[in-house]
């Protein structure tokens, strides 16, 4: 092909799209109004207007569709490895394909979407200079006063410090208050002490008798503790082993275990990156709840639903809870609520024939997220109009201001592209799967292994590996999205961290293309004091006194950097 | 000069006397002629936003911006260069604006093809346009502006030099790199094609 090819398919191009039809009333309209009543910040194009003036509706059809999100996690592996957070990039096709593949696929896809370094974004646009935006438009109503402040965006500080050789799959780290950091490279089996420098790492856990196989077969993972001490999580025995400063084991004490629920049993969900576990400075485990119970008490069978194929969606719930289990006394309180995406069901005809209740997907879920602050309260981020609640120690609520935030409308036409490549993504999943499956009842047959298929269309071999029937999966309508797309990321495991200095860093939407995240950082007086753009093809693991910790992929495996904040 | 060069000076020539005199008139309040601006050159402000985000919603957005924007600053307007150039500039800039705000979306929509199982040729709406199509939204923000303004919209690299307040061998060498960019991505479907 030359470039004369290419000019006359790009004719036919052009001719074949010329039929485009130009809105070109619809569009005068709003030009003429908006030229006549010369405020730039009154949004008179006709939807945003009723949305402006129905705030209320805006929100509640928000938590609608919070409401019936689907809990994409309970679907994802529990060994979750830090890469999740060196997601720079969220699309909605990943969104979607985790959710309906996360338990297939076994983890997380490489997802290292950002490029190139860190850049100070150009704000120009948004300052109603000539060619620019008049990005009031877009403000959401809620928010509209508390707009204006907004810090620029500047990169991170220096990096200072990194690994010298690579990890194979860190699950996560603990920085010590001296500059050491304990890592749990879960893949080679082992935890590590790296000194201050990074350089020189010693091994603190790990399968040899050196260090009396302290590192059990099903893996474990670490946990901050009171002071400099630490805490391992041996998934074996179920059992907290102290890890002390200088990075010796020391006693053991058994974790905090769940009886049934959606997350699994035992203590399975306290390697779940989806529920946030930690542990505070006073011995507290801080988890969210599960759908199915709470952390140390049982779990009931739910609701019981009859199968009916006209029922309304069924959600199992609209929210969650953050609870803090104290693991000497095991005394379990409920500490915070959050919106949360759960599970919305509907009753479909499975591929057999038989009615079969199946998750229903959306695409945008709305959900709250938290994080545990270095004194024990803990920040819940608010996702429907962007604040945050402090729930102190004592059980305490306050709620800060609304952070100011670009609002980003989600247009109808945007809406219903997402719907349908959301089905569309559904579908080929479907496919895939269906294809894979085959394969391997084909294998297990041909190895002689009992194959049995459930009346559902499910399939089961050996008796021990089942895959679920593969059918489509009902979508939420398009009307069912978000009016404003979600303020912070809502794809990444950990989109909300708290530093050493007890400022709360959110990760907005959207990532920009070009450099990595970029996070709001807010103070405890719920300010806005900067905004920082972390570089491209990294994520953020852990804090220490004015510098961060970040992940960053290395061929097959992974290196930690130190950078300083500022 | 051919023939069809030297019509369309005559016409751009013309064109520039009535934009100028419109905007003369807009200046002194005329809000008549503020409308015949606008009916002059919705269509093309509305295809170039249309080929630079691919969405309709957001393209009469865009559209609409790029009015009220230009409307707004019309004392600004020197005249160095056509109305239309000056306003597709503006248009590019909303653009590129609204694509920052909502990147996350243009994002899922372009990206959303990529995982989509690829369709053999022969299939509807799979022929070469398509393919182009979708190749042109996979283009760098830059090189989009470049080759949509060029080979789709018909300007001139000193027009394109003057939109985007870049020097003219900038805009030649994007041209470049887009077409090579493109005549890559569809050289086996091109390949598919021949006899």
């Amino acid at each position: 092909m030359n470039d004369n090819d290419l000019q006359v398919l790009t004719r036919q191009l052009v001719k074949a799209r010329s039929d485009v039809t130009v809105p070109h009333e619809t569009i005068w309209e709003r030009v003429a109004a908006r030229r006549q009543a010369s405020v730039r910040a009154v949004p008179v194009k006709p939807t945003a207007r009723r949305m402006a003036m129905a705030a209320s509706l805006t929100l509640t059809c928000a938590a609608v569709a919070g409401a019936l999100g689907l809990a994409r996690g309970w679907m994802r592996n529990h060994a979750t490895p830090i890469a999740p957070a060196m997601r720079n990039e969220h699309t909605l096709t990943d969104i979607t394909a985790r959710a309906v593949t996360g338990a297939a696929s076994g983890g997380w896809p490489d997802l290292n979407g950002g490029r190139g370094q860190a850049v100070q974004l150009d704000r120009r646009m948004s300052a109603g200079a000539p060619g620019g935006l008049d990005t009031a438009s877009s403000v959401h109503p809620a928010t509209m006063a508390a707009q204006g402040g907004m810090p620029p965006v500047r990169p991170l500080g220096p990096i200072v410090a990194t690994t010298t050789f690579p990890l194979e799959s860190p699950t996560k780290i603990r920085p010590l208050s001296d500059g050491r950091v304990l890592v749990n490279d879960a893949k080679a089996k082992r935890v590590l002490l790296f000194d201050a420098s990074l350089a020189h790492a010693t091994i603190v856990a790990d399968t040899t008798g050196e260090t009396a196989r302290a590192y059990g077969a099903q893996g474990g993972e670490l946990f901050p503790y009171a002071g400099d001490s630490s805490l391992y999580l041996d998934m074996a025995s179920r059992a907290f082993l102290v890890i002390d400063p200088s990075g010796k084991l020391g006693r053991a004490m058994p974790a905090p275990t769940l009886r049934g629920g959606a997350g699994g049993g035992g203590v399975a969900y306290l390697r779940s990156a989806l529920y946030g576990p930690t542990v505070d400075q006073h011995g507290n485990v801080v988890s969210r709840g599960t759908p199915g119970g709470v952390p140390g008490r049982g779990a009931g069978p739910g609701p019981a639903t009859a199968p009916s194929l006209n029922a309304a969606p069924v959600v199992a719930s609209d929210s969650g809870m953050i609870v803090r289990i104290n693991i000497e006394s095991r005394r379990v309180d409920t500490v915070a609520w959050l919106m949360a995406p759960v599970r919305a069901t509907v009753w479909t005809i499975g591929p057999t024939g038989s009615p079969l209740q199946t998750l229903m997907l959306n695409p945008m879920p709305l959900r709250d997220a938290w994080t545990l602050m270095p004194d024990g309260a803990i920040a819940v981020v608010r996702e429907h109009d962007y604040h945050i609640d402090w729930v102190a120690l004592d059980g305490s609520v306050t709620s800060s201001p609304k952070i100011p935030h670009e609002w980003a409308k989600v247009t109808d036409s945007a809406k219903k592209a997402m719907i349908d490549s959301a089905r569309t993504t559904d579908s080929a999943r479907v496919v895939v799967q269906g294809r894979r499956i085959d394969s391997l009842v084909k294998d297990a047959r041909a190895q002689g292994l009992d194959v049995t298929t459930g009346a559902s269309g499910g399939v089961t071999i050996g008796g021990k590996v089942a895959y679920p029937p593969q059918v489509v999966s009902p979508m939420i309508g398009a009307d069912d999205l978000p009016t404003y797309a979600p303020p912070f990321d809502q794809v990444g495991p950990w989109p909300v961290w708290a530093d050493a200095d007890g400022n709360v860093w959110i990760q907005i939407a959207p990532t920009p293309r070009d450099g990595g995240a970029v996070y709001d950082v807010v103070d405890r007086q719920g300010r806005l004091i900067d905004r920082i753009q972390i570089p491209g093809m990294t994520g953020i693991v852990g804090f220490g006194k004015g510098v961060v910790y970040l992940i960053a992929r290395e061929g097959e495996g992974y290196t930690l950097a130190r950078a300083r904040i500022r | 000069m051919t023939a069809t060069a030297t019509r369309r000076s005559l016409e751009d020539s013309g064109s520039r006397t009535a934009d100028a005199a419109l905007v003369a008139a807009c200046l002194a309040g005329d809000s008549s002629a503020e409308r015949e601006l606008y009916d002059r050159h919705a269509s093309a402000a509305y295809r170039a936003a249309f080929r630079l985000c691919g969405d309709s919603d957001v393209a009469a957005d865009i559209t609409q911006e790029a009015f009220v924007v230009a409307f707004g600053h019309l004392h600004q307007f020197q005249g160095r260069s056509a109305f239309r150039t000056w306003l597709i500039a503006i248009v590019a800039s909303a653009a590129r604006a609204a694509r920052r705000k909502n990147g996350w979306l243009w994002r899922n929509m372009a990206s959303l093809d990529d995982r989509l199982p690829a369709r053999s040729l022969g299939e509807e709406g799979s022929d070469l346009s398509e393919h182009l199509g979708i190749a042109i939204g996979r283009l760098s923000e830059k090189l989009r502006m470049v080759f949509v303004m060029h080979d789709v919209e018909g300007f001139t690299h000193q027009e394109i030099s003057e939109a985007l307040d870049i020097p003219v061998g900038t805009s030649k060498a994007r041209l470049f790199d887009a077409r090579a960019k493109l005549r890559h991505a569809l050289a086996h479907h091109w390949r598919d094609r021949q006899p």
